[in-house]
């Protein structure tokens, strides 16, 4: 009799757990804290009771490497968020869920086109982040210019440059990054290309264009705009440009809060990423963004578009903002919050994010962009010939392609 | 159960711990990287194709490994004279018993060895920086310097690098070599300060002929560790600017964890192995121990 009852009563405990069980998704990120993250996803539980969300919060030092290695061991969490240059590279490997029939459904978001691959669509913009040139006021100033009107295009930022640098041996017109791996393309030499309205692989991403006029245009400008600019890695030129000593200087928009509060004495400002010519191109700058995808080997991928449809809502991804205000919702209605309006330079990034442009989508990308900061590191730091050294890097990376091709 | 076959048994279930652990992390590893070194594969998805010994030519006619081969080279080269020397140098002073503080010198000299590579390099990398330590100090002393860190430059990248690995090792070293000079009898040197001997001479047909097989240890050790540097190279430069800081291990990491290509990454690995191995065994017959 009493082994009866307790085997009914294990059955009745049995079925009610069976029925109560939450899925359980795991999440790994880089862009939210532990607080805002926690914050953020117990709101998604409360509304979604029956899924629990387990998160992982990554960093960028060590980030990459373990999602390889999950990968790898076929350990991949429900939803992941990666950088947009490294979405070509794992969809090509075949471990990212196509999500191309879910474009239709958000048409509020931008950046599309950063998850793109092969026709199809691997992941969700989340959040985007951009680069803006800041600039000296006083050094402005001092060099006879007019801080209310920044240079615009690509002659009138060396005419700046050239004038902020004759203001002393220990000052400098511009900084250049360089000593990198990413800085030198990324801030700014390729969005210069791109906005001449040329690029460094055709559009079917066959062929290497860098022997191309636009290219060659960009590379002749960045050649002479070192002339007079500080090249060095990006934390000697967030520091120096902080003390004072570089006129302008484009990188993303962390750098905000830093200057105002290690550097309070710095008077600086915020403006668009020059162009070629007024009459030419556009104000392109390097597009950042941050992709939620879902690998191919999750088990729970309805959850996980439930977990990603809460996350790139513009409630959410503002709250984001609000706490890390160097990346922005990847929806364009996020612009009407209030907060912008006490955040005028943050605004700024936010418009220039409309005119950002991702890296090609490209699974060799990682090796191209190497071949690329060669090139550049080359022209700026050792004074190459433009036409001679891009030449002979177009054909290193047209080896790339075709090695992938074939 | 024969004794015999008891004590075996008994044997190998107290060895077997180790041989389970070292055949999982260890030997599986070992090969499986050998057999890698002749496929195609991304280690992302299991699709493998073997392609013979492509990977191994590809290395040969591949710029950057050639650059990484001669900076790894550079460094190897450029680097152990001065660790070698200063530990040897300090050790023999050290060795001094009149020397007054003796054991507060050995804990200062050992002391960066007790610190990660990776808080060295980041606190180098500050002191390289453009307002860092050193452009400070330069430009204190008169000198005209450019705001550029030592890193950025691919010039002064490597050599930068090199100066903090002798600094961040030679400390090591003495301890080692320290250890050396205790070993030796003291009879011995009583024996040739009897004959006469001055301590110039007894410092180069005593105490060097044998200290042999303590420097074969320390230049030994040495030349693998330097072979093998990485983490300077990861947190300070990233293998930039321009490759100029660009080294085996870093480039083979690069291979395999970066561009996803873990079959030429594997065949620059057994490159490397096979490298070492020549230099020990020069080495070994190099500093042969006669004594």
């Amino acid at each position: 009799m009493l082994k009866k009852v307790f085997c009914i009563t294990l059955f009745a405990v049995l079925l009610v757990s069976a029925a109560s069980a939450k899925t359980k998704l795991i999440f790994w990120e880089f862009m939210m804290k532990d607080d805002t993250a926690k914050v953020v996803l117990e709101e998604f539980e409360a509304l979604n009771p029956d899924i629990e969300v387990e998160f992982v919060q990554l960093s960028w030092a060590t980030g990459f490497d373990k999602i390889v290695t999950a990968f790898a061991a076929n350990s991949a969490p429900d939803v992941l968020e990666l950088g947009n240059t490294w979405v070509a590279n794992f969809a090509n490997e075949g471990v990212l869920s196509d999500i191309s029939s879910e474009v239709e459904k958000y048409p509020e978001i931008i950046g599309w086109n950063q998850s793109e691959y092969d026709g199809k669509t691997w992941g969700y913009p989340w959040l985007l982040g951009t680069r803006a040139m800041y600039y000296n006021i006083d050094l402005f100033i001092q060099a006879g210019l007019d801080p209310e009107n920044p240079p615009e295009t690509w002659a009138e930022l060396i005419e700046a440059a050239k004038k902020i640098d004759a203001l002393g041996d220990d000052v400098y017109g511009f900084g250049m990054g360089t000593g990198e791996p990413q800085t030198p393309w990324q801030e700014w030499f390729l969005p210069a290309v791109w906005g001449n309205n040329g690029n460094i692989l055709s559009a079917d991403m066959r062929t290497a264009t860098m022997d191309s006029k636009e290219v060659i245009e960009a590379a002749k400008m960045y050649q002479e705009l070192s002339k007079y600019s500080l090249k060095t890695k990006s934390s000697d030129l967030s520091e120096v440009f902080g003390t004072g000593k570089v006129g302008m200087w484009i990188a993303q928009a962390g750098n905000i809060s830093k200057f105002s509060s290690t550097y309070p004495d710095m008077n600086f400002m915020v403006c668009f990423v020059p162009k070629p010519s007024h009459e030419n191109g556009f104000h392109a700058s390097f597009a950042g963004g941050e992709i939620l995808t879902i690998p191919s080997s999750s088990k729970n991928k309805e959850a996980a578009k439930r977990l990603v449809e809460f996350l790139i809502s513009t409630n959410v991804t503002m709250k984001i903002t609000k706490r890390v205000p160097s990346i922005f919702p990847s929806t364009m209605e996020a612009g009407e919050d209030p907060w912008f309006e006490d955040h005028t330079l943050e605004y700024i990034f936010f418009e220039q994010n409309a005119m950002a442009v991702p890296a090609p989508q490209h699974p060799k990308w990682v090796d191209i962009q190497f071949k690329l900061s060669e090139a550049i590191e080359s022209i700026v730091l050792d004074n190459t010939d433009v036409e001679s050294t891009f030449k002979k890097y177009n054909t290193q990376i047209q080896k790339i392609l075709d090695e992938f091709n074939n | 159960m024969k004794k015999a076959t008891k004590n075996r048994l008994v044997l190998f279930a107290f060895l077997s711990p180790w041989i389970i652990l070292f055949s999982i992390f260890g030997l599986y590893p070992i090969l499986f990287s050998f057999f890698v070194s002749f496929t195609k594969y991304s280690g992302l998805n299991p699709n493998m194709e073997f392609v013979g010994l492509d990977n191994y030519f590809k290395a040969f006619n591949d710029e950057v490994f050639i650059i990484s081969l001669k900076n790894t080279l550079f460094f190897v080269f450029g680097t152990i004279p001065f660790t070698t020397g200063i530990a040897l140098v300090i050790a023999i002073l050290l060795n001094n018993k009149k020397l007054k503080g003796r054991n507060f010198f050995k804990a200062g000299f050992f002391l960066p060895s007790v610190i990660s590579m990776v808080v060295i390099s980041m606190m180098w990398t500050y002191m390289y920086s453009s307002n860092g330590l050193f452009n400070s100090l330069a430009s204190f002393m008169g000198f005209q310097v450019e705001d550029r860190s030592w890193l950025a430059s691919t010039k002064t990248a490597l050599p930068a690098i090199m100066i903090m690995d002798v600094w961040a090792a030679f400390g090591y070293y003495v301890i080692l070599i320290f250890a050396g000079l205790q070993s030796i009898p003291e009879q011995l040197y009583e024996a040739a300060r009897i004959d006469g001997a001055s301590p110039f001479k007894i410092s180069v047909k005593v105490t060097l002929p044998l200290l042999k097989p303590t420097l074969f240890f320390v230049i030994a050790i040495n030349t693998i560790r330097s072979f093998q540097i990485f983490s300077e190279i990861y947190t300070m430069t990233g293998g930039g600017p321009r490759n100029s800081t660009q080294t085996i291990v870093h480039y083979l990491y690069e291979v395999s964890f970066r561009k996803f290509e873990m079959g030429y990454g594997s065949a620059i690995a057994y490159i490397l192995l096979m490298i070492i191995m020549v230099l020990t065994l020069i080495q070994k017959k190099l500093l042969r121990s006669d004594v």
